[in-house]
C-alpha cells in the first residue's frame, strides 16, 4: 500500500506539461517493460491452460474422486487413478522439511546477525549460501548413500524407541508396515527437504532480522534486558511476518522439489500414519512415470492432472502465506504490512513449481 | 572493429567450406559406384532392453562395412512399432512380438513385417541377507507371495520348505521394485502372473503395476541400491545387472520345470531352445519347458519389413548384411555384456528367415564381406 501511494505522489510532482512530452525513450521503455510483464502473465495462463486441457480427462472420468482416490494402477485394462497418496506425500514431506528448517534457519539468522562476529560469521554465512548451490540430484545421491542408511539404522530406530512410545504422537514414529525402519520413507525425504530449503530460508530470515531498527534494540538494551531478552522482545516480534514469508519461500521449494525426493522417498503407494513408511510425492511420481506413460489410456492425462493439482496446492499455500503475513504484520505496531515481504512470500508459492 | 568482423566472417566461411569438403568426402566413400559395396546410414528405433547390445553391434558393424552407420533410438517397444508404421525409421525393435491389431495395421498398409529374435536376457531375483551364504531356492508362488506382502519374514515356512537345512534368519522382508516403467517389470510381473493366481487377479502384469508393498527405485541401479541398503531386502534386476552386484541371486523353479535354476548366460540361452519361427503373437520364452532353462527369460525382436524396395538398393543390402552379421559373428559378442546369445537352432532359423526379405521381388544375398 505504502509504496504504491508513494509512487503516485512522485508522479504528481511532475508538471503536467512535461508529462505529455515524455521522450521517445521513456515511451519505448514503458511499452517494453509492459510487454515483458504481460508476457509473463500470458505464459502462466498458457501453462495452466495446457495442463487443464490435457489433464481434464481424469476429472471427467472420476470427478473429484480423482483427488480422494487411493489407487494408482497403470496396468492395461485395470486402470484406475487417484491422487490422494501423492497429495498426502507432498504435504507431509514438505511439512517435515519446513518444521525442521524454520528453527535452524531462524537460529542461524540470529547467530549470524546478533551473536557471532567477524570471520566466523562470514565463513558460516558463505557455507550456508553454498548449500544453495548444490544441485538437487547431488542431495539425492547423498541422501541415498549416506543419509538414508544413517536414518534407517540409527536415527529412526532411536525415534521409534523414544518418541514412538509417546501416546498419540507416537503413531507418527511407529515402525513401518514391514516392522522396521528400513528403506526410503517420508521422514527421510522430509529431512532432505529441510536441508535443501535451509539456505533460502536462512538468507531471507537474515535480511529480515537486519531490518529491525537500531533504536528498538537499543531501547530494549537500555531497559536492562540481556541480549537474549532483547532478541525475544525486540527482534523476533518485529521480524515475525518476514520469517513467515521466508518459510513460505522455503515451502514453495519443498513442494516442488523433485529428484532428491524421488531418490529417498521410497516411491510406495500406501497412506500410512507412520512416517517411516515409503510414500510418493506429486513431483516424484511425475518424474518416475512420465517417460513411458501411455497416452492411449488415462495414465499420461492423470500425470498432467497431478501437475495441475500441484499448482493449485502451491497457490493455496501462497494465498495462506499472504493471510499469515497480514495477520502477523498487524501484530507489529511499528509498521503496517511491508509490501516487499508479501512479494517474497508470493514468490515462495510460485518458486517451487516444476 | 571492422577487422574483427572480417576475421569472424572469414573464419566462418573457412569452416563451412571445410565442413562441406569433409561431408562430400564421406558421401563419396559411401557410394557403391566404386565397385566394392560399403554400406549406408540407416535409422531404427524401439526396445530399450537390448539397447546396449544393439549399440555394440552398430559400433562394430562398420569394421565390416565402412560407412554403414545405424542410428538406433531406444524409445521403447511401443514407440518402435509406431515409428515403423509411420515409416519414420528403416526398421524397428520390440521386446514383445507383434500383436494381432498391430499386424493388421501393417497389413492395411500392404506391408508384412518379419520378426527376428536377436538376443536373450533374464530377470534375476536378488536379495540382501548376509546370514544366507548359498544361493536361496525359490519358486514362483513364494516369490509372488513375497511381493504381495504375504510372506513377510525370511524364516517363513514357505521359504524354509524350499531350502531344507538352511539356517534362515528371523528378518523382515523388505521388497524393492521399479518406480519407473520398465520392460524388466513387464517380464517379471508376467512371470508372477503365470505362477500365482492371486498375483494375476490382484495386481496383473504390465510395464508398471500397483505394487502392494515395498520401496521403488528408478532403474536397475535404483532397485540394486534399494536392495543393497536394507537388510533383508529382495528385489528384481536384469541378469546383466545382477552379476555386477554382490547381492545374493536366487535359484528359481518355474511351473514348467522340475529343477531350481540359477540365472546364467547358458540357462537363459536354453530358454529359447524350443522357440520356432515365424514368431506368433503368443510367442514367449517365459517359463520355457526346454531343459535347463531359467524361468524368467525373455527375448527381443528386430522388426524388418519383408519388402525392402522402399529403402533403396543400398540400404536394403546393408540391412541384410547387418542382420546376417548380427546373427553370426554378432552373437559371439553379446556375452561380453552378460546378455545371452541365441541357441544355434534359433540363429539358424533366423538366417533361413533372412531369405524371405526381398528387394524388387528378388532375394538379397548377404555380401561376401560379412560371410568371412
Amino acid at each position: 500500500m505504502t509504496s504504491i501511494d508513494q509512487r503516485r505522489d512522485e508522479r504528481a510532482e511532475v508538471p503536467a506539461g512535461t508529462r505529455r512530452n515524455l521522450r521517445l525513450g521513456d515511451t519505448l521503455f514503458r511499452g517494453g517493460t509492459r510487454l515483458i510483464a504481460s508476457g509473463l502473465i500470458v505464459l502462466l495462463v498458457l501453462l495452466v491452460a495446457v495442463l487443464a486441457v490435457d489433464g481434464f480427462r481424469p476429472f471427467q472420468q472420476y470427478g473429484l474422486h480423482f483427488l480422494t482416490g487411493r489407487n494408482w494402477n497403470p496396468v492395461r485394462g485395470r486402470e484406475s487413478f487417484g491422487a490422494l497418496p501423492f497429495i498426502y506425500g507432498t504435504v507431509v514431506t514438505s511439512a517435515i522439511g519446513i518444521a525442521l528448517a524454520i528453527p535452524v534457519s531462524v537460529g542461524l539468522a540470529l547467530l549470524l546477525n546478533e551473536v557471532a562476529r567477524g570471520w566466523f560469521s562470514n565463513v558460516l554465512a558463505v557455507l550456508v549460501d553454498l548449500l544453495a548451490a548444490i544441485p538437487s540430484v547431488v542431495y539425492g545421491l547423498w541422501g541415498v548413500f549416506v543419509l538414508q542408511p544413517v536414518m534407517d539404522r540409527t536415527i529412526e530406530p532411536f525415534l521409534a524407541a523414544t518418541l514412538g512410545k509417546v501416546p498419540v504422537l507416537g503413531a507418527l514414529f511407529a515402525p513401518n508396515v514391514s516392522g522396521g525402519t528400513q528403506g526410503g520413507d517420508l521422514f527421510t525425504a522430509g529431512v532432505i527437504l529441510g536441508i535443501m530449503i535451509l539456505p533460502i530460508v536462512t538468507a531471507v530470515a537474515r535480511e529480515v532480522v537486519m531490518t529491525v531498527p537500531r533504536d528498538l534494540r537499543e531501547a530494549a538494551l537500555a531497559l536492562g534486558s540481556t541480549r537474549y531478552e532483547m532478541i525475544r522482545m525486540a527482534v523476533l516480534p518485529y521480524s515475525r511476518s518476514g520469517i513467515v514469508g521466508a518459510s513460505m519461500l522455503g515451502l514453495g521449494r519443498a513442494l516442488g522439489e523433485t529428484i532428491a525426493v524421488a531418490m529417498v522417498v521410497g516411491n510406495g503407494l500406501g497412506i500410512h500414519v507412520s512416517l517411516f513408511n515409503s510414500g510418493s510425492t506429486i513431483p516424484s511420481v511425475i518424474a518416475n512415470e512420465f517417460r513411458e506413460a501411455s497416452s492411449a489410456g488415462l495414465h499420461k492425462a492423470s500425470l498432467l492432472a497431478l501437475a495441475l493439482v500441484l499448482i493449485v496446492i502451491a497457490l493455496i499455500f501462497a494465498a495462506l502465506s499472504r493471510l499469515l503475513i497480514r495477520r502477523s504484520a498487524a501484530l507489529v505496531s511499528a509498521e503496517p504490512a511491508p509490501e516487499a515481504l508479501e512479494t517474497i512470500a508470493f514468490r515462495g508459492g510460485e518458486g517451487g513449481l516444476p | 572493429m571492422r577487422s574483427w568482423k572480417l576475421a569472424a566472417v572469414a573464419a566462418f566461411a573457412a569452416f563451412t567450406v571445410l565442413g562441406a569438403a569433409c561431408s562430400s568426402g564421406n558421401g563419396g566413400g559411401g557410394s557403391p559406384g566404386g565397385g566394392s559395396f560399403s554400406g549406408v546410414p540407416m535409422t531404427a528405433a524401439g526396445a530399450t532392453f537390448p539397447d546396449p547390445v544393439y549399440e555394440l553391434w552398430f559400433r562394430g558393424f562398420p569394421s565390416v562395412e565402412p560407412d554403414a552407420k545405424i542410428n538406433y533410438q531406444a524409445i521403447g517397444s511401443g514407440g518402435g512399432i509406431e515409428q515403423l508404421q509411420e515409416n519414420t525409421v528403416d526398421f524397428g525393435a520390440s521386446d514383445a512380438p507383434l500383436q494381432d491389431d498391430e499386424i493388421k495395421a501393417f497389413t492395411d498398409q500392404n506391408r508384412k513385417i518379419l520378426e527376428f529374435p536377436t538376443v536373450l536376457g533374464g530377470v534375476a531375483v536378488a536379495y540382501n541377507v548376509k546370514e544366507i551364504s548359498d544361493p536361496l531356492k525359490l519358486d514362483g508362488p513364494t516369490v509372488a507371495d513375497m511381493f504381495l506382502g504375504k510372506v513377510t519374514n525370511w524364516n517363513d515356512a514357505a521359504i524354509a520348505k524350499l531350502n531344507p537345512g538352511v539356517n534362515l534368519p528371523d528378518l523382515p522382508i523388505q521388497v524393492c521394485h521399479r518406480a519407473d516403467e520398465s520392460g524388466t517389470t513387464f517380464v517379471f510381473t508376467n512371470w508372477l502372473a503365470q505362477e500365482s493366481a492371486q498375483w494375476e487377479s490382484q495386481v496383473g502384469a504390465d510395464k508398471a503395476v500397483q505394487w502392494p508393498v515395498g520401496n521403488g527405485g528408478s532403474g536397475n541401479d535404483g532397485v540394486a541400491a534399494c536392495t543393497t541398503q536394507a537388510d533383508g531386502a529382495v528385489g528384481y534386476v536384469e541378469y546383466q545387472y545382477a552379476v555386477t552386484t554382490n547381492l545374493g541371486v536366487a535359484e528359481l523353479k518355474g511351473k514348467n520345470s522340475s529343477d531350481f535354476v540359477a540365472p546364467s548366460v547358458e540357462a537363459i540361452s536354453a530358454a529359447a531352445g524350443n522357440l520356432s519361427l515365424p514368431i506368433q503373437p503368443t510367442t514367449n520364452v517365459l517359463n520355457s519347458d526346454a531343459s535347463g532353462a531359467y524361468p524368467i527369460s525373455s527375448t527381443t525382436y528386430l522388426l524388418i519389413p519383408v519388402d525392402l524396395t522402399p529403402l533403396g538398393k543400398d540400404k536394403a543390402q546393408t540391412l541384410v548384411d547387418f542382420l546376417y552379421w548380427a546373427l553370426t559373428q554378432g552373437q559371439a559378442q553379446v556375452q561380453s555384456l552378460n546378455y545371452a546369445p541365441l541357441p544355434d537352432s534359433v540363429a539358424q532359423a533366423d538366417l533361413a528367415q533372412l531369405d524371405q526379405l526381398q528387394y524388387n521381388g528378388q532375394t538379397l544375398a548377404p555380401s561376401s564381406a560379412v560371410k568371412a
